[in-house]
């Protein structure tokens, strides 16, 4: 019975997203249609398929399962993604808008006029977007392992499939509805069970005991300054530097709706993180015995079944299984869609063709690199990418918008700084393990010195060069320069 | 999607293609900047610059006292509601309001710095 339900609900989910996506087809016909979706979408629609890209496998599953595992320092990783928006909304979203580039390696040429400079951001932009796949796919191989007897390798099979197939079928345009449906299905499958649970529980006392199920030291009280404060920081500063973030801002209208939009997305996001958190808090006082490594990210998908024996359980368990689908597809759409954006214009000339093959490629990457990985923590390899992004491109990205003097050699080093260092911590962190002194934290959470480093690096080297770019005043005045209102309105 | 106010379909064209490779990109604004834009922009960035800063500054502080609430105040351990000790609500719960709230007052501030620009470009 179990197994029909889980088959019908991810099959529904990939019909519609077929569907969106062959209506998508008839509608995207030129180039641009393909990169920015024509730039008509409005900010609800935009700021559900910007929600829709950024919740990932890494929120749906993971961050229940963390807080299972490890208590309330994983609310610190959904307080860093929302937060990161704000710095986004602050810093980035409407002079971005305003630049008329495409994608991030785009901004970087135009303002900083180096051919180098953009190769290196083009780089970046794919190794973030590759790292950030992997997990998605593991992801999507642990859930259809624990809901059905399936090899984990079809899952994740599957799930590039659908976004390599999707992506180079329609392009962006239909991505933005495919995002936004995906989006409200990831709240309600969460919301939805979470209502049942509210309703089974809310009548009665609660039996167990909050001192044992919450206790303090894994709660807020066990807080470890340096390592939250330095997750913080590259949460906060990574979403900057995230390939598919940008991406979108793209398809706004004008600069001020770029803002607004940010701001729905923060409301949306808040939504979603309290809802996933509200799992993990049932989770702890229901399922301890889930709280093991590799066994604690399936949590959400478990719960379900474990509080309502039959038919609820089941249609509930099937609700969820839809909605991590759609967190996979969401996210790793998303980001095949902004990395095929960077290869088709830096290989190719740009053109739809090219579009499609480059999809292609960069859907098969990171599937082989997930077929011979093993699965971390979700929530903590994701967190990985941020930091990574935030030490690589977050700190070329903001100079180059509030910066006039930042010159192209300026970012070229702070770039390969950013992340060499960053990568480098993480890469030795993993392999050396945990140890408990100051070192070993140092490289667990490098955010708090790479970051700093790499923006450090790009200011002195900047100072010493001096070489500006001829067109810099031309560029920060459109960056910076509000649209003129429409004559009639206001 | 049918709305009558739907904005426009526009054609963008890409930065990138080989034809204009070595040049800025070009779409809508002269390429020449006067001395008057430029320090209109400066101004203009600099405004934009410390309203963004003063709204960083404020959520940091809001976030490091409630932190501080929540880590150093042990009496709060022992409020339940619902099961669940009150720190343990507040981290789950209580920072996105702080979130939302400022991207709120940032946006509307930032909007009116923008009309402000608008109006003093108009009367140049």
């Amino acid at each position: 019975m179990s197994a029909v339900l889980t088959g019908a609900a991810v099959g529904v989910v990939l019909l519609v997203t077929a569907v969106i996506g062959v209506y998508g087809l008839r509608i995207s016909r030129t180039t641009s249609d393909f990169f920015v979706a024509s730039r008509t979408v409005r900010p609800l629609w935009n700021a559900s398929a910007i929600s829709g890209e950024y919740l990932s496998a890494g929120t749906f599953l993971g961050l229940s399962g963390l807080v299972l595992l490890s208590g309330s320092e994983a609310f610190w990783f959904p307080i860093g993604y929302a937060a990161g928006y704000l710095l986004v909304l602050m810093f980035v979203a409407a002079p971005l808008r305003r630049s008329g580039a495409y994608t991030i390696p785009d901004f970087i040429h135009a303002r900083l006029d180096s051919l180098a400079a953009r190769r290196i951001t083009s780089v970046l932009v794919l190794v973030i977007g590759w790292l950030y796949v992997v997990p998605q796919l593991h992801g999507a191989a642990l859930a259809i392992n624990v809901v059905a007897d399936i090899p984990p390798w079809v899952g994740a099979v599957g799930v590039a499939i659908v976004v390599g197939g999707s992506v180079a079928a329609g392009g962006m345009r239909s991505i933005t509805f495919v995002q936004a449906f995906l989006f409200w299905l990831k709240l309600g499958a969460l919301a939805v069970p979470v209502v049942y649970f509210a309703i089974a529980f809310g009548g009665r006392e609660p039996s167990i005991d909050p001192a044992l199920v919450f206790p303090h030291e894994s709660g807020p009280g066990g807080l470890d300054l340096y390592a939250t404060a330095s997750l913080l920081f590259a949460l906060l500063c990574g979403t900057i530097g995230l390939p598919h973030v940008l991406v979108r801002f793209y398809t706004s209208p004008t600069g001020g709706s770029a803002r607004w939009t940010t701001v729905i997305v923060i409301g949306l996001i808040s939504a979603f993180y309290m809802v996933s958190g509200t799992i993990g808090l049932i989770a702890r006082s229901v399922a301890p015995d889930l709280a093991r490594p590799g066994v604690a990210d399936t949590v959400a998908l478990l719960l379900p079944s474990r509080l309502f024996p039959g038919m609820i359980g089941d249609l509930l368990t099937a609700l969820v299984i839809a909605g991590a689908l759609a967190a996979f597809l969401g996210t790793s759409s998303g980001l095949v869609v902004s990395m095929s954006s960077v290869v088709s214009q830096d290989l190719f000339h740009g053109t739809v063709r090219s579009f499609r093959w480059a999809a292609v490629f960069c859907t098969a990457v990171p599937l082989v690199v997930a077929l011979a990985t093993v699965p971390q923590g979700l929530v903590t390899s994701v967190a990985n990418v941020f930091v990574f992004a935030a030490s690589a491109l977050t700190p070329v990205i903001v100079l180059g918008i509030w910066w006039p003097r930042l010159t192209a050699r300026g970012a070229v080093a702070s770039m390969l700084v950013g992340a060499v260092l960053s990568g480098a911590a993480l890469v030795a962190s993993s392999v050396l393990g945990q140890r408990g002194d100051a070192g070993s934290a140092l490289l667990a959470q490098p955010g708090a010195w790479t970051i700093p480093v790499a923006a450090v690096t790009a200011i002195v080297v900047s100072l010493l060069d001096r070489r500006r770019p001829a067109n810099t005043e031309h560029m920060l005045s459109r960056l910076h320069t509000p649209e003129a209102p429409p004559p009639e309105r206001l | 999607m049918s709305e009558p106010d739907r904005p426009a379909r526009e054609r963008v064209t890409s930065v990138d293609r080989v034809t204009v490779r070595h040049q800025p990109p070009a779409r809508g604004t002269a390429p020449r900047v006067g001395e008057a834009e430029t320090m209109f922009t400066r101004t203009l960035m600099r405004a934009q610059a410390r309203l963004a800063l003063a709204c960083v500054l404020s959520f940091v502080v809001v976030v490091a006292c409630v932190i501080v609430v929540i880590t150093q105040v042990p009496a709060l351990d022992d409020v339940v509601i619902g099961g669940v000790p009150v720190p343990w609500l507040i981290q789950a719960y209580g920072f996105y309001p702080i979130i939302l709230v400022h991207a709120l007052v940032y946006a509307v501030l930032a909007r009116r710095t923008e009309r402000r620009f608008n109006a003093l470009v108009e009367h140049e």
